[in-house]
């Protein structure tokens, strides 16, 4: 009997053995203080980007033997949450790629460090970044807590053959011009785009919007309040901007007509058939691979997808600058930027990791692995190199003015209010000026 | 009583403990800790970064308001009625053909293979295959005359389109759940119904449901409480949306909590959540007397 009972309390301590090393286990704070060897854990969630940094960690790690990186890669609905668990449990990375929705609400809650100090301390040159990108990553505290490191601007995809059926070429997309009142040859062009089931194009005598085959123009969803490759860049460029006053305490402008008057004519679209209505293109597989499929003849979409647009294989594509509205040619401009929690264990080593992620040696290589631009303007000279190799061009995305998009508090909180009644009213259940009373709603949560 | 069974009493006893005590701490950390510690958050304002601070019924008092709760609410339960309602019907149909006419084990186990797929690809499979635009479905649908579908995007479709994806991952399963309440139930009751002149039809009313009632009630509740549960399907393909149409509890839970880090707020939610669930069984429970058979 008594190996019995031997083997009983060996279960049951295995057991709780179990359940300690479950709470214990984690991922950055490996033993790495022997030997004066860091080792460093780096998160970032866009696969495409993943050889590029691990390229730059190497490099890191050339130029400080004594400090390791290990890369990970969570995709985009795991990341976050990841990060919010680990930052509790102390088991997040040391330094992880940030984005700007997040990036105020981590300042808020002290789950990031200030770089201030290493900025001055390794003369990083702030002026060396494109126009705008560098103030993304100051908090409302008026620190800084990250570098820019790509530029991510917003272009118009065009199918290359549904652009040659309908009798245009390239040439035909350089000078579109846009207004919110009859949509300008941009609106022209996409409603030429659009063919219905018997061939009819949109605009043509007799054309049948309940049966389109290709839509002029795809649509990614409904958006949040920055509305970037959406609806932004004609909003933009209607001379409207997202809030006045200071970000820390912003007053929102989404009562403002040159706002509302563009969104009238954004869902004008869907209601000529000439752009699916909301409820057809969120019913399934997202706009690219609709796009992919040959339904959508342009779509637009920021710089940082085209290697996913030029890996397509049954579609080629052409790139062109979006259309010049009113007050010019807009887009908005978003950067991410790495942080350096507040949970790291080596916060020296996880400040110099980040500075040298925004350097201009990592940018360059960034730029050379030709998957997103740069936010150094020296390095995007390498990166439309690489591009054009892949048959890329990608100067039409540096043709527009940029904005930045929004980076102020609550924004989770604003965007609960926004999303669904950008929804609604891209359903046809609200008018354009229910967004008077969204406005207000989002600006008592900075009262 | 001889000493030697009072040992041998206390040894068992003893082996008992030591078999369950795995199973306790697994409940005490997992289950019983977390829910003390979920009732405490949902009286502070905790947001997952600092500690909370006690802020009474504050929480409690603000779900009364809250519109987008009670529209949760709503449409969760709008799709626990469809889904379990389906489900169980369906369910029911296949395990009685399994046990009347498909006695291969190889279609039985076919029909099991839905729910061995993970949620998440199961949703990823469906949003391809009911896409407005490019799925096999609405294609096939546009073949025969009809008129294509917004499955996941029309407000009205959305949370049905939701629950029949479940009927289809869950109805196997549920299926072979019946199908062993089924085996239970001795042959000669059967051929004595038989004898007596008894159809096919008449057989399922008059012998096979009642007498499957336990199992039944059983089934309804463990479902309907995983019903309750839904979250995994609309995480991937409507993301609450369009509007608030699929915005189910656990869903806002979710987003409240960790994409709003209001986890006090979140928490109340939940434990308002918890109480009706208890409701619900304790109702079932006396409405099926599950714990009482007829097969007596």
């Amino acid at each position: 009997m008594k190996w019995r009972k031997g083997a009983v309390v060996a279960t049951a301590a295995l057991a709780a053995a179990g359940l300690l090393a479950g709470c214990g286990s984690s991922g950055s704070d490996s033993d790495s203080a022997a030997g004066g060897k860091v080792d460093l854990s780096y998160w970032l969630w866009d696969a495409n980007q993943q050889p590029g940094y691990q390229r730059c960690a190497e490099a890191f790690t050339a130029a400080n033997p004594n400090i390791s990186v290990t890369v990970k890669q969570y995709g985009w609905d795991d990341y976050w949450s990841s990060i919010t668990t680990g930052l509790v449990s102390g088991t997040a990375p040391d330094v992880f790629t940030n984005h700007a929705s997040y990036f105020p609400t981590f300042v808020e809650k002290h789950q990031i460090q200030p770089i201030d100090d290493e900025v001055k301390s390794e003369n990083v040159d702030l002026a060396a970044y494109q126009k705008g990108l560098p103030e993304l990553w100051v908090g409302t505290d008026g620190k800084r807590y990250g570098l820019p490191k790509d530029n991510g601007v917003v272009g118009l995809y065009v199918n290359d053959g549904l652009l040659k059926d309908a009798g245009k070429s390239a040439a035909d997309l350089a000078d579109l011009t846009w207004n919110p009142s009859d949509g300008g040859t941009f609106e022209k062009l996409i409603a030429h785009l659009t063919v219905d089931k018997a061939g009819k194009r949109g605009g043509e005598a007799g054309f049948n919007k309940g049966e389109v085959a290709v839509y002029g123009l795809g649509l990614n969803g409904a958006g949040d309040g920055a509305g970037e490759s959406i609806w932004a860049q004609y909003a933009l460029s209607n001379g409207w901007d997202y809030y006045s006053g200071e970000a820390a305490k912003p007053h929102f402008n989404y009562d403002d007509p040159k706002f509302q008057d563009t969104l009238t004519w954004f869902k004008g679209l869907s209601d000529k058939g000439f752009m699916p209505s909301l409820k057809i293109a969120t019913s399934g597989v997202g706009m690219q691979q609709t796009y992919g499929a040959g339904k959508y003849a342009m779509t637009t979409d920021g710089v940082w997808s085209a290697k996913s647009y030029f890996e397509l294989k049954d579609v080629k594509t052409t790139v062109a600058p979006l259309p010049t509205g009113p007050t010019g040619r807009q887009s908005t401009a978003n950067s991410l930027g790495d942080a350096v929690t507040a949970t790291t264990k080596h916060p020296a080593e996880a400040k110099k990791l980040l500075v040298f992620l925004g350097s201009k040696e990592c940018q360059t290589i960034i730029g050379q692995a030709g998957v997103v631009l740069p936010a150094m303007t020296s390095a995007t000279e390498d990166a439309k190199a690489t591009f054009q190799k892949s048959g890329i061009d990608i100067a039409p995305f540096l043709a527009p003015t940029t904005h930045t998009t929004p980076v102020v508090p609550q924004w989770a909180d604003a965007m609960a209010i926004f999303q669904p009644a950008m929804q609604a009213f891209l359903n046809g259940q609200a008018g354009a000026d229910s967004f008077t009373k969204v406005n207000e709603q989002i600006n008592a949560l900075y009262q | 009583m001889t000493l030697t069974r009072i040992r041998e009493r206390r040894r068992e006893s003893l082996y008992a403990v030591a078999f369950v005590l795995p199973a306790t701490i697994g409940f005490v950390a997992f289950y019983l800790v977390p829910t003390v510690r979920g009732v405490w958050l949902s009286f502070t304002d905790y947001d997952l970064f600092s500690a909370g601070e006690f802020v009474g019924a504050e929480n409690y008092a603000k779900i009364v308001d809250d519109h987008v709760f009670w529209n949760a609410l709503l449409v969760t339960l709008e799709y626990v009625v469809v889904n379990i309602g389906l489900q169980t019907a369906v369910a029911l149909l296949l395990a009685v053909l399994m046990q009347r006419l498909a006695r291969s084990v190889v279609i039985r186990g076919i029909l099991l293979v839905p729910y061995m797929v993970s949620g998440v690809v199961v949703a990823l499979l469906w949003q391809w295959l009911l896409d407005y635009q490019i799925g096999i479905v609405n294609n096939a649908l546009d073949f025969v005359g009809l008129p294509r579908q917004s499955f996941f995007g029309d407000p009205a479709l959305a949370i049905v389109t939701v629950a029949l994806i479940n009927v289809w991952k869950s109805m196997g399963y549920t299926a072979l759940l019946l199908f062993a309440g089924l085996q239970a139930i001795p042959r000669d009751v059967y051929e004595a119904a038989a004898i007596d002149g008894a159809s096919e039809a008449k057989q399922f009313w008059r012998v096979s449901l009642p007498l499957l009632r336990p199992v039944l009630a059983l089934v309804l509740i463990v479902s309907l409480i995983g019903s309750f549960q839904i979250f995994d399907t609309i995480a991937v393909t409507t993301k609450g949306g369009p509007v608030n149409a699929t915005r189910v509890i656990y869903y806002y839970i979710y987003d409240l909590a960790f994409n709003r880090y209001d986890f006090g707020y979140a928490s109340a939610i939940a434990l308002v959540l918890f109480v009706i669930l208890l409701g619900v069984t304790l109702v079932q429970l006396r409405l099926t007397r599950a714990d009482k058979s007829d097969l007596a």
